[in-house]
């Protein structure tokens, strides 16, 4: 098991007041992994990201365990946290421009994320063995002109180029898990697609556990092999990708399928869950999808549901109990 | 159907740097972004046209056009069949509007909700305003007040589209107008839109990065590559047996609940400055012939209202 998480519960502690955004979350992750995060804007999807890779800015509290390749990473402090980020777990962001430094030449950067991966291996290399590894990795990305590319600093680049800059040095950096947070979001669909295929190949050559946080179910659905659905900072259904999207157990998971558009206008509507997300200041008592629910009857207004196993899923609705 | 509004080798370029007082004295050429590079297109009354294209194709810069909001560096437009100059563009803009990219930053954030609505009536008409705000599936009393940086992503995006239905224009450039909204805002704006382009009997360009939407929306599609038409046709044609091979390479990168898989063509989109000699897509194309490389194809037509501009077709 490299990832085991149990009871995680998160909570930002802002000047609106308290608010939890993780509920009681559990979560085992085996190396190899391909694991995608989906729900919409604000479910908790990269608060979770942040607090496996302690990103968390000090406005977050936790509670629980999140044992990372055998060490909970919640009771390590940030000097020993510093040792591992990186080549345990490495964190792509949306904005890829937030990943790198701007002001010093890809080279350099990707240059030190090899020495970083070099010292902590024990593994010695010439300047001019880095250089080429560094070029290699850049190439098997398919960016046109490493050469060219490497002496550039990040703000000239394309966002595709600079995506592409941010996994290479993934590649460098061989984390055993890599998060990656929308990173093809401000992308086109078609530097998407070669993002896309560049982190399964990863995740298949290499055996790099891959967490893809995503609001796109299409793109999680070609990506991951195994989906976990959040809304309003619970994970509402877990299970194997293509069962997920083939047979959603969850109200609200067949909602949100429901809506993406997949035939033309002529043939009618457009199915969209009634009601908007809740407001993590003042969440319904009872299962938090409850007021949007079609299927909700009494005890869902006034209890939570946990997590049901059923079919090799996991699922927060009393409609499976 | 009658056509409602056409383009006529419309090129737009924008100048790629300022240029100081010493570049000019010392002749330094001046660079162009060809943004828009002889584009034709004949548009049927009551239709939706979905625009596709990567980022920097040129759709935004051609509902920008269309609106008069930039003036095409050569070529004509056509509205109604009378050609529209410069002494026109005022009239024209009561008739054709756009919505933009971003209304989040393309709307004052502190007006309130009712002036951006009435702002391009040119007075106070608080019973018009209600009833484009009720159209829009706001609640007029909630949210009449507010300013826009109250309001969530997707009701933003209906208040800029009930400010653009305040002129009842008759045809409406829509730019992105579900890219930043969740997949269930989504299916609302897009089901509010189709109601309201039938009520109004307008025609819409739909300019859009993602084709489930562009699919589920338009009656015909436009597909850019680098400021140039390369396909054009009807959705049904186009959006599942494309002709052109930047199309098929284009669709095959959209994820679907289809196939789990992507395959996305190699290489990127060519700079606007220095475009590749002969077809523009030529050093990504797998079906690239010697032709290609030295000759530009013209849109080459594969029926009615279906062109293609591609060898393969000649
Ligand atoms: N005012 C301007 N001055 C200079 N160049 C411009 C201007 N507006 C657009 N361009 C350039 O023209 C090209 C086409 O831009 P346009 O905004 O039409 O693309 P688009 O297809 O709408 O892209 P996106 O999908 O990113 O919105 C781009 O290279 C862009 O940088
Ligand atoms: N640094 C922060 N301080 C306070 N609240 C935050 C912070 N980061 C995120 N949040 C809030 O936590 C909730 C979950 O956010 P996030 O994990 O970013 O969601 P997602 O990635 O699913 O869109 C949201 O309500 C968001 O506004
Ligand atoms: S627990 Fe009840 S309200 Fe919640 S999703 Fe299930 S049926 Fe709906
Ligand atoms: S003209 Fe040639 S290079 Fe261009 S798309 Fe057709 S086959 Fe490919
Ligand atoms: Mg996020
Ligand atoms: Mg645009």
């Amino acid at each position: 098991m490299l990832l085991s998480i149990k009871h995680l519960n998160v909570w930002y502690n802002t000047v609106a007041g308290k608010y939890k955004v993780i509920d009681d979350l559990n979560l085992d992750i085996d190396q190899g992994e391909l694991v995608s995060l989906v729900g919409e804007s604000a479910s908790g999807k990269s608060t979770l990201g942040q607090v496996i890779s302690r990103m968390l800015p000090p406005v977050g509290i936790t509670s629980g365990e999140v044992i990372l390749d055998g060490v909970d990473v919640l009771k390590l402090s940030e000097k020993e946290m510093t040792k591992i980020r990186g080549t345990t777990v490495f964190m792509i962001f949306q904005n890829p421009l937030n990943s790198l430094n701007p002001v010093k030449r890809v080279e350099d950067q990707l240059m030190e994320a090899l020495a970083i991966r070099n010292s902590r291996m024990n593994i010695q290399m010439t300047v001019e063995e880095a250089r080429n590894e560094v070029i290699k990795a850049l190439a098997s990305l398919r960016l046109p002109d490493p050469e060219k590319i490497m002496i550039r600093y990040p703000h000239e680049l394309s966002g595709g180029q600079v995506q592409r800059v941010v996994i290479c040095m993934a590649l460098l950096l061989r984390p055993k898990l890599l998060i990656a947070d929308e990173p093809t979001t401000a992308l086109d669909v078609t530097i998407q697609a070669q993002v896309v295929k560049l982190l399964k190949d990863l995740n298949k050559d290499t055996k790099m556990t891959i967490i893809f946080i995503t609001h796109d179910v299409g793109l999680a659905y070609v990506l991951s092999d195994r989906m976990l659905v959040f809304y309003a900072g619970r994970v509402m259904e877990q299970g194997q990708t293509v069962e997920v999207v083939k047979n959603p157990l969850h109200p609200y998971t067949s909602g949100l399928l429901a809506s993406i558009p997949s035939s033309p206008k002529h043939t009618g509507k457009l199915y969209s869950i009634p009601g908007s997300p809740p407001s993590y200041l003042s969440l319904p008592a009872g299962c938090k999808f409850a007021p949007r629910c079609r299927f909700a009857f009494e005890r869902c207004f006034q209890e939570e549901p946990s997590y049901i196993k059923k079919d090799n899923r996991l699922i927060r609705c009393w409609l499976y109990e | 159907m009658s056509e409602i509004y056409s383009l006529k080798n419309v090129k737009k370029y924008y100048l790629a740097q300022k240029r100081g007082i010493i570049d000019a004295i010392v002749k330094v050429p001046k660079i162009y972004v060809r943004a828009l590079d002889d584009v034709s297109i004949s548009i049927a009354d009551g239709n939706v046209i979905g625009v596709v294209g990567e980022s920097g194709s040129g759709k935004s810069t051609m509902g920008k056009v269309m609106v008069t909001l930039e003036t095409p560096t050569d070529g004509e437009l056509y509205f109604k069949g009378k050609k529209v100059t410069k002494a026109e563009y005022p009239n024209i803009r009561k008739q054709v509007d756009m919505v933009f990219q971003n209304p989040a930053t393309s709307l004052n954030p502190k007006m309130k909700v009712k002036d951006i609505v009435s702002e391009p009536l040119g007075h106070f008409d608080e019973s018009a305003i209600k009833e484009v705000i009720l159209k829009v599936g706001l609640a007029y009393d909630e949210v009449k007040d507010k300013q826009s940086r109250e309001l969530s992503g997707g009701q933003v995006q209906r208040v800029a589209i009930a400010r653009a239905l305040m002129k009842r224009p008759e045809l409406l450039v829509l730019d992105e107008p579900t890219s930043a909204l969740d997949e269930s805002i989504q299916a609302q704006v897009l089901n509010l839109l189709v109601d309201l382009q039938s009520e109004y009997k307008m025609t819409y360009i739909f300019i859009t990065h993602n084709i489930l939407v562009a699919k589920y929306i338009s009656d015909y599609i436009v597909v850019l590559y680098a400021g140039k038409i390369v396909e054009y046709g009807p959705t049904s044609e186009v959006l599942s047996k494309p002709l052109h091979p930047y199309t098929q390479l284009l669709l095959s990168s959209v994820p679907t609940l289809d196939v789990k898989d992507v395959k996305p063509p190699i290489g990127d989109v060519p700079s606007l400055i220095n475009l590749p000699q002969g077809c523009r897509f030529n050093p990504r194309c797998p079906f690239v012939m010697e032709k290609c490389r030295k000759e530009e194809p013209p849109l080459i037509s594969q029926g009615q209202n279906y062109q293609v501009a591609c060898w393969l077709y000649e």
